[in-house]
């Protein structure tokens, strides 16, 4: 799993069959340090409680079919969890470099 | 497998229903040498891995959700074991160290090796 930003929606009408009523967010996947890597992607969203803006944590292949209600529908990307926090392990010596709450920039 | 270092947790209270009570832990891939490989993948724990072990990472899903006993689980990444060391030839270390000094320097960075306490008792969580 990885996190991700969720940065956009995705509506569409005419849908591949056991798409109906999934939700589609597009995200910016994110290194530990919460800067953009790789290319944005659209995921479905199995929280049912993702919105734009916010820091989530998805799966990709089949097990992202598997967070669906229907485990056999077309998802290679799922939304799974939204982040409250990333927290260092107490005695980490690198959980300084995790970043608050808040989206970082220009770190490392 | 891969080698990682825990370097934190991901917490979150809204979340696949398969998530309530298991701990994500956030790892750095590491190479054989115990540097940062690049990237990192948040994992569910099931050993009690602790804050900056090296550990190591099962990325395959069916094998991870025999592991937890949870067939329909949308979890492909698991912890599977707490490295103690690597030993042999890691010929790609660049700065020429020996097998011996990567285990020692890899496997316990947080503390020294002599003064590290017991972990705590390895109880599998959520399976049953």
């Amino acid at each position: 799993m990885q996190l991700a930003r969720v940065i956009g929606t995705v509506v569409a009408t005419t849908k591949a069959p056991g798409l109906e009523g999934v939700k589609l967010l597009v995200i910016q996947p994110l290194d530990r340090h919460r800067e953009p890597v790789g290319s944005q992607l659209v995921a479905a969203d199995a929280v049912h409680m993702a919105g734009p803006g916010e820091l989530v944590y998805f799966v990709a292949a089949r097990e992202a079919a598997l967070a669906m209600p229907d485990p056999f529908v077309p998802v290679d990307h799922a939304i799974v969890g939204i982040v409250d926090a990333v927290a260092p392990l107490s005695g980490s010596e690198t959980g300084d470099a995790l970043g608050g709450g808040r989206r970082s920039r220009g770190r490392r | 497998m891969k080698l990682a270092r825990v370097v934190g947790t991901v917490v979150s209270t809204i979340n696949a229903p398969i998530f309530d009570d298991r701990t994500l832990l956030l790892c750095d891939l590491l190479d054989p040498a115990g540097r940062p490989a690049g990237g990192y993948l948040i994992a569910v724990d099931t050993v009690g891995a602790g804050a900056g072990e090296m550990v190591l990472i099962l990325d395959e899903g069916n094998s991870a959700r025999q592991v937890l006993a949870a067939p329909g689980a949308p979890i492909r990444t698991i912890v599977v074991g707490i490295v103690d060391e690597v030993t042999g030839d890691i010929a790609a270390d660049p700065v020429g160290r020996t097998a011996a000094d990567v285990a020692v320097s890899s496997a316990a960075p947080a503390r020294p090796r002599a003064a590290r306490p017991s972990r705590r008792p390895r109880t599998r969580r959520g399976s049953a």
